[in-house]
C-alpha cells in the first residue's frame, strides 16, 4: 500500500502551487506562487525539502532577536524571534514542522520558566524537523525543558512519577488505546533517575530502579532509552505520527485508510519525515479534491499567511499579542496536549479577533508595513473578474461565495487606488473562505 | 493663508535702535505676552555643523536627497533667491535678529481670545522686499476676500473679516480683532495710551528677564477669569510620588497672580527660567513639608560617581508630607497608604512605619544611576543596565539604619522566592567592609561566567550607612563609590534648590552603544528592517553625544519660586 502519485502533476497550475506553498509553509505572495508554478511540482518539492541558504540580513536579524530574548529572559521576545523566522526564513517547511513538533511535544514556558531552555527545545525540533523521528523522540526525552515540564525530578526509585512515561506513550508516540496502565507504571520505573541538575539532563543512578520491567509484553532491565525504543518499535507509532502529519498537511479529519497509507510510507522511509513528506506532497492524497480547503487555518497560518501573501513587514511584537488573543500563544500551549485545533480554532470571539486583525493589517496601522496598495490595485487592472481571480489565486484556497463575489465586483467597479485594493482585501480576508487553508 | 502671511512677515527683522522689548508697542490688559528679541546669540553658539553631520548621515536624509520633495525644496530656494535677491542661507542669517512679539487679550462675549502680533524688521531692505511679497500674496491668494480701510490713520487690510494687518517701514502688525488693532495703533505710533510695558505686574515680573533672547508673561489672574476657573490644577493629586515631586509647583502655579519666563544663552548653555513671583512660603501649613521657607530650602547635589548617568535629588520633609496626605492627595488613594503601611509593618514585626521609621528619616532623598563595568563579577549580562541607588538622609542614623537594614534583610528571601519561580539563582546575603564602612550585599549562589548572561545578573543589591546617609544600591561597586563620596564630613549645599534632576548624555550615549543590538532588536520587533533600526539607533546616540549636560531644578527664593532648565551642548 503506497501513496499514489498525483495524476494532475502534468497540468500543474498556479492554484496548485499556492496550495502546496500554503500547506508546506505559511503561504506565499503572488511572485513566489508564479516562481513555483514556473519551476514545476517536483522542483518546488525539492526546494521545500532542501536546506536553502538564508540571507545575511536574515541571519543577522535572527541572531539579534534571539540575543534580546536571552538577555531579557522575556518569553515574548522569543516569540518575536520565532515569528520572524516563520515570516522570513528561506526554509518555511522547516518552520512549519518545528511548529508541528512544538504542538506535538507541547511544553509551556508557564512552568519551564526559562527562555534558554524553551529556545533549545525549539532548536531541537528544528534540527529534526525533516529528519528521523527516532532521533527526535530520543532527543525530546533528554530535553531539559521537557524534563522540567513533566516533573522528572519527582521520579524516584521508591516513588515513581508517571507523568513522563504516560506522555511519552499517550501524546508523543502511540496515542490512547495502544498501551495499558501497567505499561505506564513499568515505564515510569524505567525513567527513574532521569533528572535535571544545573539546567541539564542528569542520570542519577542512585534514584534509578534497575530491576526488570515488563512493557508491551517484553521483559528486561529497561532504562528510559529502552522504553523510548520500545515505543518507536510499537506498530501504533507510525500511525500516530502519520495522523499528526495528515492533520497538518492534508485535512482536519483524516480517515483510517489515509492514516494507514502515510504510516506505511513512514515505516518504509524508516521514520524519516522529510522523505515521507516528499512522497506525500507529490501524492493524489495531497492534491486531491478532498484535501483542498480541508483545513481550518490555525492562528499562526492565518497571521503569518496573511503577512506572507501581502508581503507585509510585520511588527512581531504586536503579532505575539494577536496570536495570544486568537488562541495560539507560542511557547505557552494550554495543556500537555497542545492546541486541539481544527474546528476549535473558530469561535465567535476568535472570529471577531480575526476580523479585527485583518482590518488592522490592511490599514497598515497596527501589525506592520504593507506594500503600496495602489500599485497592487493598478497591477490588477480594472476588470473585476480578472482582479478577483488573481487575488483568489494568492489568498484563497476555495472560491468566494456568490454573494461575496457580487460584493467584490461592485466594490471594484466603484472604487480606485488604495481604497479599491483595501476594500477588496478586507472582503477576502474577512470571508469564511479565507479561514480555510 | 493667514499663517502663511504671518510666517512670511516673520521671515525677516533684526532689532533697530536699541529698543530691546516690543512690549511698549502693546496696549495694557493682555492675558499673556511672549516675545523673541533675537535668535542670533543662540544661532552663534549652536553647533550647527555637528548637527548637520549627524543628520546628513541618516538614511532618512539620504532618502530625502533622492526624493522629488528635495527637488521641490531646491526649486523653492531658487525662487526665493530670485524674488528676494538673497540665497536661502543669507536669508536665514538676516532673519535671526527679527524681533517678534505676540500678546493675547480677552474679548468680551467671545470664547476665543484676541491676539496681536508685532514683528519688527530692523533690516529695512529685507522688509521692503518681503512687504511687497506680502501684498502681492494678499492680492493673489485672497482676491475678493480682502477689504481695505483706514484705522487710526493707517491702511489696514482685512482678510475674510477674520484677520487684519498693516505694515510700516519696519513693522508688520496683525490681529484677529479689528478693535485690538484700533487700540494698538496709536500706541504703536508712539502716542499716549495705556501700555503693557507700564503695567506694574508686568514691569516687576519681566524685570528679571532683561537681556534674555526670549521671554513670556502670563497674567494668571486674568487668564483664570477669562477661562472661568478658580485655579489651574486640582488642589489634590492622585499619587504620592507626583505629590512629592510636583505638588508645590502645581499649587504655586495654580494660584499665583502672574507667571514669567525667560530664555537666555550663556556660552554653550541654553537657560530657561520660569518664575512664580512672591514668597513661596505663602502656601502655609499644609505645604510645610515642601520646605518652601527660603531659610530651610537647599539640598546636597548627587555625587558625580564614576559612570554617572543622572540623578534626582528631592529635599522634602517626608514625615510632614505623609501626615498631610489627606489634604494633599485625593480620598480614593488613601486606602493604598494603609496597605503600604501594613505591608511594611508585616515585614518588620514589632515596628511601625509611621511611629518608628518616618521620624528617623531626614530631609533629603537622592536617586541616581551609573554605568556598570561588571569588573567585580566573572560574567556580564547581555543587556547591560545601569546600577541604581537610593540614598536616604537619616535624622536618627543608628536607629534608621537598623530599621532599613532589617527591611533589606527581609526583602532578600522574598526576592529569592520570586527568583526561584522564574528559574533564577538564589541570592546569598553577605557582609564586607569598604574603607571601614560595613556593607551588606546579596550575591548569586553561583558566580556565572560569560558575556551574555540573563538580565538578572545586572543586580547585586548592596546596602550601607555612611554618617547620616543610608545607601541602597543595585550594584556593589556603586555602593562603594557612594560610600567614598559621602565619607567627606560635610558636603556643600546648594541654597534654595529643593528638587534637582540632572543627566549626563555622554555616559548615557555610551550605555546605549553597549546595548545597541537590543535597541535594533526592538526596532525589528516594531516592523523595521535591521539596517534601518540600527541607523535610527545610531542617529539618536550620535545626537545625544552633541549634548554635554542638562539640569532641571527648582529654586526657592524670598522673592519668587523658580523652575530652571539648563541645557549645555559641546
Amino acid at each position: 500500500m503506497t501513496l499514489n502519485a498525483w495524476a494532475g502533476a502534468r497540468n500543474w497550475t498556479p492554484t496548485d502551487a499556492a496550495h502546496l506553498l500554503r500547506r508546506a509553509g505559511f503561504g506565499a505572495d503572488a511572485q513566489e506562487i508564479r516562481d513555483a508554478h514556473q519551476a514545476g511540482l517536483a522542483a518546488t518539492i525539492e526546494r521545500l525539502l532542501s536546506d536553502a541558504p538564508e540571507t545575511s540580513e536574515f541571519v543577522e536579524t535572527e541572531a539579534i532577536l534571539q540575543k534580546l530574548a536571552f538577555a531579557s529572559e522575556n518569553i515574548n521576545d522569543l516569540k518575536s524571534w520565532w515569528l520572524f523566522r516563520m515570516r522570513r526564513s528561506a526554509n518555511p517547511l522547516v518552520e512549519k514542522m518545528t511548529l508541528l513538533w512544538h504542538n506535538h511535544f507541547a511544553t509551556s514556558n508557564a512552568k519551564v520558566r526559562s527562555v534558554r531552555n524553551m529556545s533549545a527545545q525549539n532548536d531541537l525540533f528544528r534540527k529534526y524537523a525533516l529528519g528521523d523521528f527516532h532521533e527526535l523522540l530520543h532527543g525530546v526525552a533528554h530535553d531539559t525543558a521537557m524534563l522540567v515540564w513533566l516533573d522528572v525530578n519527582d521520579n524516584r526509585k521508591r516513588a515513581a512519577n508517571e507523568n513522563f512515561a504516560r506522555e511519552i506513550m499517550e501524546l508523543f508516540s502511540l496515542g490512547v488505546g495502544n498501551y495499558t496502565e501497567h505499561d505506564i507504571k513499568e515505564a515510569a520505573r524505567a525513567f527513574t533517575g532521569w533528572h535535571v541538575h544545573e539546567g541539564k539532563f542528569w542520570f542519577d543512578s542512585r534514584q534509578h530502579d534497575p530491576s526488570n520491567k515488563t512493557i508491551f509484553g517484553n521483559t528486561g532491565a529497561f532504562d528510559g532509552a529502552a522504553v523510548v525504543k520500545l515505543c518507536l518499535d510499537h506498530p501504533a507509532c507510525p500511525r500516530f505520527v502519520a495522523f499528526k502529519l495528515l492533520r497538518t498537511f492534508v485535512c482536519d479529519r483524516p480517515t483510517k485508510e489515509q492514516i494507514e497509507l502515510v504510516a506505511e510510507t513512514l515505516r518504509g522511509e524508516k521514520f524519516n519525515v522529510g522523505r515521507t513528506l516528499r512522497q506525500l506532497f507529490a501524492s493524489e492524497l495531497f492534491f486531491g479534491p478532498l484535501s483542498r480547503a480541508a483545513i481550518i487555518k490555525s492562528p499562526i497560518d492565518f497571521v503569518i499567511g496573511s503577512m506572507k501573501s501581502l508581503d507585509a513587514t510585520p511588527k512581531t511584537g504586536e503579532m505575539t499579542r494577536v496570536l495570544a488573543l486568537l488562541g495560539q500563544d507560542l511557547f505557552e500551549p494550554p495543556t500537555v496536549k497542545g492546541w486541539d485545533g481544527g474546528r476549535l480554532w473558530i469561535s465567535a470571539a476568535s472570529l471577531l479577533h480575526r476580523t479585527q486583525y485583518s482590518v488592522g493589517l490592511i490599514t497598515g496601522e497596527h501589525y506592520g508595513e504593507l506594500p503600496k496598495l495602489s500599485t497592487i490595485s493598478a497591477e490588477l487592472g480594472n476588470d473585476s473578474e480578472r482582479a478577483l481571480a488573481k487575488l483568489a489565486e494568492t489568498h484563497l484556497a476555495t472560491p468566494l461565495g456568490a454573494e461575496a463575489r457580487k460584493a467584490f465586483t461592485n466594490h471594484w467597479k466603484k472604487s480606485e487606488g488604495d481604497e479599491r485594493c483595501r476594500g477588496a482585501l478586507h472582503l477576502i480576508l474577512t470571508s469564511p473562505e479565507y479561514q480555510l487553508g | 493663508m493667514y499663517t502663511f502671511l504671518s510666517l512670511l512677515a516673520l521671515v525677516a527683522a533684526p532689532p533697530s535702535n536699541g529698543d530691546a522689548s516690543l512690549a511698549a508697542r502693546f496696549p495694557a490688559g493682555a492675558i499673556a505676552y511672549a516675545e523673541v528679541v533675537s535668535l542670533k546669540p543662540l544661532a552663534d553658539q549652536v553647533p550647527v555643523a555637528d548637527w548637520k553631520k549627524v543628520v546628513e548621515g541618516t538614511k532618512q536624509y539620504k532618502d530625502f536627497r533622492n526624493s522629488p520633495q528635495y527637488q521641490q525644496f531646491l526649486a523653492g530656494k531658487q525662487i526665493l533667491a530670485a524674488v528676494l535677491g538673497y540665497d536661502f542661507e543669507t536669508l536665514v542669517q538676516r532673519m535671526l535678529s527679527v524681533k517678534t512679539a505676540v500678546a493675547v487679550y480677552p474679548r468680551e462675549g467671545q470664547p476665543i481670545p484676541g491676539f496681536l502680533v508685532v514683528v519688527r524688521y530692523p533690516d529695512r531692505e529685507l522688509w521692503s522686499k518681503l512687504r511687497t511679497q506680502v501684498e502681492a500674496w494678499t492680492a493673489l491668494a485672497a482676491a475678493g476676500k480682502t477689504e481695505r480701510e483706514t484705522i487710526a490713520g493707517r491702511q489696514v487690510v482685512g482678510l475674510d473679516k477674520k484677520f487684519y494687518y498693516f505694515t510700516e517701514a519696519d513693522l508688520f502688525v496683525a490681529s484677529n480683532d479689528k478693535k485690538i488693532l484700533e487700540t494698538a495703533s496709536p500706541i504703536i505710533a508712539g502716542k499716549a495710551g495705556a501700555k503693557l510695558s507700564e503695567e506694574s505686574s508686568f514691569k516687576s515680573g519681566v524685570a528679571g528677564t532683561k537681556g534674555n533672547i526670549a521671554r513670556f508673561y502670563l497674567d494668571s489672574e486674568k487668564a483664570r477669569a477669562f477661562a472661568k476657573r478658580d485655579r489651574w490644577a486640582p488642589a489634590k493629586v492622585d499619587n504620592f510620588l507626583g505629590s512629592l515631586l510636583l505638588q508645590d509647583i502645581l499649587e504655586l502655579g495654580s494660584t499665583s497672580k502672574t507667571l514669567v519666563g525667560g530664555i537666555d544663552v550663556e556660552g554653550k548653555t541654553l537657560k530657561l527660567v520660569v518664575s512664580i513671583p512672591g514668597n513661596p512660603n505663602r502656601l502655609g501649613e499644609t505645604y510645610k513639608g515642601f520646605l518652601l521657607d527660603p531659610k530651610l530650602a537647599g539640598s546636597t547635589p548627587a555625587p558625580r560617581v564614576k559612570g554617572y548617568l543622572g540623578g534626582i535629588v528631592v529635599h522634602r520633609d517626608v514625615r510632614e508630607l505623609y501626615h498631610q496626605r489627606e489634604k494633599l492627595i485625593i480620598e480614593s488613594v488613601q486606602p493604598e497608604f494603609d496597605k503600604f503601611e501594613s505591608g511594611i509593618n508585616n515585614l518588620v514585626p514589632g515596628k511601625n512605619f509611621v511611629e518608628d521609621l518616618l521620624p528617623m528619616l531626614g530631609k533629603q532623598l537622592t536617586i541616581l544611576a551609573a554605568r556598570q563595568d561588571f569588573n567585580d563579577r566573572p560574567g556580564k549580562p547581555a543587556i547591560r543596565l545601569p546600577a541604581f541607588a537610593l540614598v536616604a538622609e537619616l535624622s536618627q542614623p543608628k536607629e534608621g539604619s537598623d530599621f532599613l537594614q532589617m527591611l533589606f534583610q527581609a526583602i532578600v528571601p522574598i526576592m529569592n522566592f520570586q527568583l526561584k519561580e522564574n528559574g533564577g539563582q538564589p541570592q546569598l546575603l553577605a557582609m564586607d567592609k569598604h574603607n571601614g564602612v560595613d556593607m551588606t550585599f546579596a550575591r548569586p549562589l553561583m558566580q556565572t561566567a560569560g558575556d551574555k548572561l540573563p538580565i538578572v545578573h545586572n543586580f547585586q543589591f548592596c546596602s550601607a550607612t555612611v554618617g547620616e546617609r543610608y545607601i541602597l544600591a543595585t550594584s556593589r561597586s556603586l555602593c562603594e563609590s557612594l560610600i567614598d563620596a559621602y565619607r567627606v564630613p560635610s558636603l556643600p549645599k546648594s541654597a534654595g534648590r529643593n528638587v534637582v534632576f540632572d543627566w549626563n548624555p555622554t555616559e548615557i550615549a555610551e550605555s546605549l552603544y553597549e546595548n545597541i543590538d537590543l535597541l535594533v532588536a526592538n526596532g525589528v520587533k516594531d516592523g523595521k528592517p535591521a539596517a534601518q533600526a540600527k541607523e535610527e539607533a545610531t542617529f539618536f546616540i550620535e545626537a545625544l553625544k552633541t549634548i554635554s549636560g542638562a539640569e532641571l531644578a527648582t529654586q526657592v527664593r524670598p522673592e519668587d519660586f523658580q523652575i530652571r532648565l539648563e541645557w549645555t551642548w559641546k
